[in-house]
């Protein structure tokens, strides 16, 4: 039993000691890429570098392949040491695999020393790479609204974006010139006809050094859009108590002539109802005619079919509301109308380049 | 004395619980009358008349549902037929009052009234309960009022011993929304039965008066 028991803990401290396979992969990346760090500052560089590649291996990944937020900085280092081994040919070819992963990156100036900056930038200058950047997933209004397409390049050089269908029909032209360091083009959602585009496009943004000049680069990415119209609101429905009556009912005029005759009838009732053997006043019959007339008095002016002024302007008012937010929900439905929705969604970025093939 | 204890109970247990429930608004209102007033004491066999007018006046506080109604009224009455003497009265009145809805009060408190003749004093302490309701005649300008009580117990300072009581009132009051007063009038009788029967004392008088609400 107490054998048992000690494994039963065992097996209970192994589960909460032992780090998960994930937490050991990135355990390993660390140590790999901590290790040719070292190496590189102890200017061990055939070791680094040797750490590097084996860090840097994307068809082959292993546990101790770098995930994509550090490779810019494995590369700088892997390009670094290439360099200092006298490897210049190798070092250029790291770091035109750097740009063409990511096109804004540079080499902090202050770890790096300038030799290992002016190779990049040399690298740099002869790469036509373009970063396109989209929303994954949104929806335009056409005629209102642009879908954004951002561009981020390696260098100055040429570049036309354009719209097509997978099987190469031309769409629509975007831009077609310069770009620098980022440019923001936009498309509208039409087709070169003013129509509004459907089904699945390519944008294509091709890299060019120069004007007219040879094609280097290519990204596609496939666009999935959806025209839809967007609904009408339905109209407002006026409430059951909207409108106030307009004219007397007859409920009041009958309780006020009920009342006042009843009170009436009462006083002349109350000596005897009070106590036998009375001889009330006959005064009371003062009262018995005031309340006979004003029961009469509130008859007459709420007799059923008067008009009541008051309602009668609170209605219009009412009315008058009413009617506005008909005409703001028809005025809202004449929009929702002419509007079409477009609903692009991008996929991934295909590359094609002249060093890919 | 049990029945008062009873009825102050009963007044006050739904007061709190209305008071709780109802915003704290102050209201008062008084009320400057004069009655022509007629009594009728019946003594066995012997029936005597009496009437003379009365004034005096009554005032109102009420804090949201509860109120306080006190009146004061004095005057002298002249002996019309019988053997009864020409005397001077004084009233008084002092109710606790609770408004469960706005048409509808209940109220409950001692009436006291003197008979003064030459020969004495004759002093009447009644514990009376009372409904009153409120129904306009007129919008914003005539109210109906009736009024139905009930003397509950009754000491007076004479032989014979309290038996019953009740009366009413009605009458109506004219206040139209741009006026700062109102007006009103109104009738009611009261009567109080003494020894089985044997002393009927009834008092009916005709009201007007006129009052101021605030609040």
């Amino acid at each position: 039993m107490t054998g048992r028991r000690g494994l039963l803990w065992a097996a209970l401290a192994a589960v909460v000691v032992a780090p998960s396979g994930r937490g050991l992969a990135a355990q390993e990346q660390n140590r790999t890429l901590n290790s040719a760090l070292q190496a590189y500052q102890n200017l061990e560089y055939e070791t680094a570098a040797a750490l590097l590649r084996r860090a840097l291996a994307v068809e082959a990944p292993s546990a101790d392949t770098l995930p994509t937020a550090l490779r810019p900085k494995a590369l700088t280092y892997l390009a670094a040491s290439d360099y200092y081994r006298g490897r210049k040919d190798s070092a250029a070819v790291v770091f035109r695999r750097l740009i063409v992963q990511d096109p804004r990156y540079r080499p902090d100036p202050l770890i790096f020393p300038p030799e290992v900056t002016a190779a990049f930038e040399t690298a740099r200058r002869a790469m036509k790479v373009v970063e396109v950047i989209t929303p994954s997933d949104t929806s335009i209004r056409l005629g209102r609204d642009q879908y954004p397409i951002r561009l981020y390049a390696s260098s100055f050089h040429e570049v036309v974006v354009g719209l097509e269908r997978p099987d190469g029909r031309f769409i629509k032209g975007i831009y077609a010139g310069p770009i620098g360091d980022s440019l923001d083009v936009s498309w509208d959602g039409f087709d070169s006809t003013s129509t509004p585009a459907d089904g699945n496009l390519v944008l294509t943004v091709t890299s060019r050094p120069t004007p007219g000049g040879e094609v280097v680069r290519v990204v596609r990415i496939m666009l999935d859009t959806r025209t839809t119209h967007a609904d009408t609101l339905p109209w407002p429905t006026p409430s059951d108590t909207l409108l106030l009556p307009e004219r007397a009912p007859s409920g009041p005029a009958l309780r006020s002539l009920s009342s006042g005759l009843l009170g009436a009838a009462a006083v002349l009732l109350l000596p005897s109802a009070v106590g036998s053997g009375t001889h009330p006043a006959g005064a009371r019959y003062a009262v018995v005619g005031a309340l006979s007339l004003a029961g009469i008095v509130g008859f007459v002016t709420q007799r059923p079919g008067v008009p009541l002024p008051d309602n009668v302007a609170k209605n219009v008012a009412r009315r008058a509301a009413f009617q506005r937010q008909i005409e703001l929900a028809k005025q809202d439905n004449a929009r929702r109308r002419t509007g079409v929705l477009e609903r692009i969604r991008a996929g991934v970025p295909l590359v094609i380049s002249r060093e890919n093939q | 004395m049990n029945t008062r204890l009873g009825l102050i109970a009963l007044l006050a247990l739904p007061a709190t619980h209305l008071a709780a429930q109802s915003p704290s608004r102050l209201h008062f209102e008084i009320q400057l009358d004069g009655s022509e007033l007629y009594a009728n004491p019946i003594i066995g066999s012997v029936s005597s008349t009496l009437s003379g007018m009365v004034f005096g006046g009554e005032g109102r506080v009420a804090l949201g549902p509860v109120g306080l109604d006190l009146g004061y009224w004095q005057g002298s009455l002249s002996s019309q037929s019988g053997p009864q003497p020409n005397e001077d009265v004084v009233e008084g009145k002092a109710l606790l009052e609770l408004a469960p809805v706005h048409w509808f009060t209940i109220a409950a408190g001692p009436f006291a009234r003197a008979y003064t003749t030459s020969g004495g004093t004759e002093r009447w302490l009644s514990w009376r309960v009372q409904g009153r309701v409120e129904q306009p005649l007129v919008p914003e300008t005539v109210q109906a009022y009736a009024e139905l009580w009930f003397v509950a117990s009754s000491n007076v300072n004479v032989v014979q011993p309290f038996t019953s009581g009740r009366g009413g009132r009605l009458g109506l009051r004219l206040e139209p929304s741009s006026w700062p007063v109102w007006l009103t009038l109104g009738y009611g009788i009261e009567q109080i039965r003494l020894g089985s029967g044997s002393r009927i004392d009834t008092v009916d008088r005709l009201t007007f008066g006129a009052g101021y609400s605030g609040r």
